[in-house]
């Protein structure tokens, strides 16, 4: 493969690449934020029918603004990680692979992603909490929601941010030996 | 080679993805068992079996191997990335080898998260198959996480196809020169 073909080729998959990840950023800020405002803000009843919830609950409206910001949080979070992906792919698609900005971009995307799910779990831990705390006999506590995507995910995003960094490294060493030379 | 707060940090990744392997194999694949062979009433009394039903025995195989296919591919990616890690700790370079354990890493995840789309999406139709009323019908069942998994999983498969061959055709010029 000529040093052509492969620059054409790179440009076309990460070109590709780079609509199915806008794609997937727009319907997922579409489903996500339309259901956290839905049910917290924008239909009450949804919040009220849940099954979860007592007939006698009020939902107070402290609580919905505060669980419509605690998921706003981690689909913002979810979305930064995405746009950090795409600024990756749009460096591949430029031709620009083999330096250490690249591998810093590598980085941030798996460390970004990794953020995201923490908080994915931290707020899934209080989402019963928030669910519950009016019903006037059974509240949930805060407990841990084991969700194994997230860790999934989490273990992705490691192998891409230890790539990230044995890849920064080896250009930082590379730089070095030319600049002693 | 990595330096020794590389080799660390990896060595910890590698602890932590063999915890989340045992604990995930545990959780999934044991209750699994469970639910398809062993406690017969945790499918006979689901909340979408209607009625008394007998399931038999190729549902519940059918079921159980419909599930393993996702299972095994997570458990798999969790392997090669324990590997990849691994690679990094025993002061392996960047290299060609590491690059391959990426694009392994990529492809079980992209299997695994279509794996888990494609169950979760016949799950109910198996469930209520031996149901005589409000039986449910095969739905594709859209996850954004699990989409999310098969779109990284990709990006991951096309960083390593780029990192490899643009590392050959540098090795090739070297050693032209």
């Amino acid at each position: 493969m000529t040093p052509q073909v492969f620059k054409a080729r790179v440009q076309g998959f990460s070109t590709v690449m780079i609509a199915l990840t806008s794609a997937y950023l727009v319907y997922y800020l579409y489903r996500s934020v339309g259901r956290a405002y839905r049910f917290s803000l924008g239909e009450p009843d949804m919040w009220i029918n849940h099954w979860r919830v007592e007939d006698s609950a009020i939902i107070a409206q402290s609580t919905r603004v505060t669980y419509f910001c605690i998921w706003m949080f981690v689909i913002l979070a979810s979305t930064v990680a995405v746009i950090a992906a795409l600024h990756l792919l749009n460096r591949c698609r430029k031709g620009l692979i083999f330096d250490a900005v690249t591998a810093r971009a590598v980085q941030h995307v798996g460390g970004l992603l990794i953020i995201a799910m923490i908080a994915d779990q931290l707020f899934g831990a209080v989402d019963w909490y928030l669910l519950t705390k009016h019903n006037l006999v059974n509240q949930e506590p805060i407990q841990w929601a084991y969700d194994p995507t997230d860790y999934k995910t989490i273990a992705l995003a490691l192998v891409l941010f230890m790539f990230g960094w044995v890849m920064r490294e080896a250009i930082e060493v590379e730089q070095t030996n030319k600049e002693f030379v | 080679m990595p330096t020794s707060y590389v080799k660390a940090v990896s060595t910890l990744v590698l602890i932590a993805l063999g915890v989340f392997l045992v604990y995930y194999l545990y959780r999934s694949a044991w209750f699994l068992v469970q639910f398809s062979f062993v406690d017969h009433s945790l499918w006979e009394q689901h909340y979408l079996v209607r009625g008394v039903v007998d399931i038999p025995f190729w549902l519940r195989l059918a079921y159980f191997c419909v599930w393993m296919v996702s299972i095994t591919a997570t458990t798999v990616m969790l392997l090669v990335a324990m590997h990849f890690a691994n690679l990094i700790r025993s002061g392996g370079y960047f290299s060609v080898q590491m690059i391959h354990a990426l694009n392994r890493v990529g492809v079980s995840a992209v299997i695994a998260g279509f794996a888990i789309m494609a169950a979760s999406s016949v799950w109910a139709w198996m469930i209520t198959f031996q149901n005589e009323t409000e039986r449910r019908d095969i739905t594709f069942v859209y996850d954004s996480s699990e989409a999310g998994i098969m779109l990284l999983g990709a990006g991951v498969i096309m960083l390593a196809w780029v990192m490899k061959s643009a590392l050959l055709m540098r090795q090739e010029n070297e050693e032209f020169v």
